[in-house]
């Protein structure tokens, strides 16, 4: 007996070109629904802070958590960076962004320089960052070992390309599309390093700096729902996925955002 | 076995009573209730879809139906490039009636890409190009236009008769349609998927399931797992890093099998046969992968089910959610699915392209003590880094296998120590000097794996990284490591007596 005996098959068919007359894709109509209504015109900034309350765990380095001493490359310790708390309990590497544009606003095009990605001491560097889909991202290796950059986008294809010691030359790579949160990249060669990235389609999203800060410049103005996202955080990585903020055309909105250890998973 | 014709819930049901023992009043309840009609094949509902909000879940499968059928009800979507297997026929006779057989004349696409025998074409798809029925339309009792679909209902080579059947059988009445005409001509669709299915279920379903999930009934027995093919990622192919695997590439690897692993060798397929089959597992790698990319266009608009439940603890009406995400799926899911069929389905036309075809600059250095010494160095240079997993004397036991790697997306630790594949299974660095090569012992084959690296796993790719003499080098050292270099290599994993000082250069 066979294991498939399967009755006979039939087949049907599907023409190339059945579904062109679907609607091209809106802008802005698309899976989020409800975005915005238009800038009634005018933008503003958003800025603030985001604040860790009470005290932060304190993590150990890299370095000390491997369990083979072997698999660290660099001779320098190597730091954590799952969660930065600099001054004034100020988090870094928090992604604040709209997680479409507005409904009507034109979208600027992305830049044509590209966003550096290099690789020093066996770490990422920057360890987050926000790029538009389409944009260049150019992966460079400061250390003297080779390293590999491994995407683990969702829409976009997935890219893996060994770096090679000092390459300042950099290689282009570009996500094709966006992500609706940070995607995490890795070295398989050095399976500790992790970096962030957020690919998006509009340039309405900002990442806190050491302290804390972030600033977003021009963005539409009237009511934005903005999504808070860290790595560190469960659920997700997600602080807020409704900050609600209401912009005022030329206006600075200060908006802090604080969060204590009951949301991370560490 | 009654394995292949069940469906995977009960197939995974079956699995764990046998388990339990129970395999045999199992058996026997089959066998009362086995002799009536078997059990269609299902395709399985995919891990990332079972994530989704229930509205889009139901989404992406009634696309999924839509685009790919059934198993046995197989759809030829014809903007994939998959080679369905197509020929051009013409009436060479006047019928009398719609369904009576007539003589006809068959050509083989020129732009074939596999090798079929033509025997077979019963069930495949019909097109009426030119004559009376190319407009594929008829009127019903209530005079209402209806669209026809026509298939083959049989084929006889040796007299060349066909008799075509159409659906819906309301207008197939007699007097209803119009006999085929001498020069009429035609096309048939998707007889390589046919029998490429068939020769799937009998041969390969054991282990690589009905959907291409690997969970066939034999597969989860397995310690070294079946292919889950809905990736899209083969592992042993000679493309570039990026780039999905080529037809040559799935054809060796059910020629040669994969030693070392439960994958036999399958020589003794023809060539008309092996074509249709890697054709059909190329058709179930494009479903898992559209299933996969359509998931997650869902998950980047916010509608898995958890990220439907927490919008609605932020704040947000389910009734909002869910006419946005109703909108979504009627306006905008159609032209983003086939969007996603036409980029899917450009990666893996991109593979069959000389240029994603991994060919050395050079031709492989002579294979003396020198060339072999030169790739030992690189093997434990900071460059190569080959040592890291596949340890100091090659035998696949690296400081990273014993190191607990973070799981991807989480902050959390493994329990288990080593090295992990893109399909969350446990894998080990080859041990080289075993002389057994999964993806084929050429030293081409070797030259590959290093230069493009292992898709799916952690091997990663060194083409951007070290040059083509350097790769020939330690393609040298590791073909000479099974019969001893003679090179000094320690035959003691040195980083497992405690070498507590980190080493390398920072």
């Amino acid at each position: 007996m066979t294991t498939g005996a399967s009755s006979p098959t039939s087949i049907t068919i599907r023409h190339g070109k059945e579904k062109s007359e679907a609607p091209a894709v809106a802008a802005g109509g698309g899976a989020q629904g409800g975005g915005a209504p238009a800038a009634a015109g005018g933008f503003g900034t958003l800025k603030g802070r985001v604040i860790f309350q009470g005290a932060p765990p304190k993590l150990e380095s890299l370095t000390a958590l491997a369990e083979t001493k072997e698999a660290i490359c660099a001779k320098a310790g190597i730091p954590n960076d799952k969660l930065i708390v600099g001054e004034g309990n100020g988090v870094a590497n928090v992604f604040i962004f709209l997680p479409k544009a507005p409904a009507g606003v034109p979208v600027p095009p992305a830049p044509s320089e590209p966003v550096n990605f290099d690789q020093k001491n066996c770490r990422f560097l920057p360890h987050a960052l926000i790029i538009r889909a389409g944009q260049e991202l150019k992966i460079l290796n400061s250390d003297s070992v080779t390293h590999n950059t491994h995407t683990g986008a969702t829409r976009s294809e997935n890219y893996n390309s060994s770096i090679p010691p000092h390459f300042a030359t950099g290689i282009d790579f570009k996500y094709q599309r966006s992500e609706a949160k940070p995607c995490e990249t890795k070295c398989d060669i050095h399976t500790w390093m992790r970096a962030y990235h957020l690919p998006l389609d509009h340039p309405w999203a900002g990442l806190t700096g050491p302290n804390g800060e972030y600033e977003i410049k021009n963005v539409p103005a009237g009511e934005q729902k903005f999504q808070v996202w860290h790595e560190a955080a469960g659920g997700g990585g997600y602080l807020d996925r409704n900050l609600t903020v209401t912009i005022k055309p030329g206006e600075v909105t200060t908006k802090d955002i604080t969060f204590d250890a009951s949301k991370l998973e560490l | 076995m009654f394995s292949g014709l069940v469906s995977s819930p009960a197939r995974l049901a079956a699995v764990s009573a046998a388990k339990l023992g129970l395999l045999s009043s199992l058996v026997a309840v089959l066998a009362v209730s086995g002799c009536g009609e078997s059990p269609q094949p299902k395709f399985v509902v995919g891990e990332s879809t079972l994530k989704l909000y229930r509205p889009a879940q139901r989404a992406v499968e009634a696309e999924l139906v839509k685009d790919f059928g059934e198993p046995n009800r197989p759809v030829v979507w014809q903007k994939l490039p998959v080679d369905f297997g197509a020929f051009d026929g013409v009436v060479e006779e006047t019928a009398q009636n719609f369904s009576d057989p007539v003589k006809i004349k068959l050509t083989r696409k020129a732009d074939s890409k596999v090798p079929m025998a033509a025997e077979d074409l019963r069930g495949a798809g019909l097109i009426w190009t030119s004559g009376a029925n190319s407009d594929a339309t008829a009127w019903d009792q209530k005079g209402r236009e209806v669209h026809l679909d026509y298939e083959v209902e049989r084929y006889d080579p040796e007299t060349s008769k066909l008799a075509v059947r159409v659906t819906p059988a309301i207008a197939g009445e007699k007097g209803k349609l119009d006999p085929p005409k001498a020069g009429d001509k035609f096309t048939v669709l998707g007889p390589v998927l046919q029998q490429g299915h068939k020769l799937y279920m009998t041969h390969c379903e054991h282990c690589h399931g009905v959907s291409g999930d690997g969970k066939g009934p034999t597969g989860g027995y397995f310690d070294i797992k079946p292919r889950d093919y809905r990736l899209g990622r083969f592992k042993f192919t000679s493309t570039k890093s990026n780039d999905r695997a080529r037809r040559d590439d799935l054809v060796r690897t059910i020629r040669q099998g994969i030693p070392g692993t439960y994958m036999p060798s399958f020589l003794l397929f023809t060539d008309e046969e092996i074509g249709p089959i890697v054709e059909y597992i190329r058709w179930l790698a494009i479903r898992g992968e559209f299933e996969e990319k359509s998931d997650a266009e869902f998950a980047n608009g916010q509608y898995t089910a958890d990220d439907v439940s927490q919008r609605q603890k932020g704040g947000e009406a389910r009734e909002a959610i869910e006419t946005a995400l109703e909108n979504y799926i009627k306006s905008e899911y159609p032209g983003v699915a086939d969007d996603l069929a036409d980029r899917i389905g450009g990666s893996w036309t991109a593979a069959e392209q000389p240029d994603a075809l991994v060919t050395p600059k050079i031709a492989r250095t002579a294979d003396t003590a020198d060339s072999r010494e030169r790739g030992r160095k690189l093997f434990h240079s900071d460059t190569a880094k080959c040592a890291q997993c596949h340890g100091p004397a090659g035998k696949g036991d690296g400081p990273q296998t014993e190191d607990y790697q973070v799981i991807l997306g989480t902050n959390k630790k493994r329990t288990v120590p080593g090295l992990f594949d893109d399909w969350g299974n446990p894998i080990k660095p080859r041990d080289l000097t075993s002389g057994i090569y999964r993806g084929g012992r050429r030293p081409l084959d070797i030259y590959r794996r290093i230069y493009s690296g292992i898709k799916g796993t952690p091997m990663p790719p060194f083409g951007t990284a070290l040059k083509d003499e350097e790769i020939w080098d330690i393609v040298n050292y590791a073909m000479s490591l099974p019969y001893g270099s003679g090179s000094g290599v320690p035959e003691v994993n040195q980083s497992k007596i405690a070498s507590a000082s980190p080493v390398g250069g920072g």
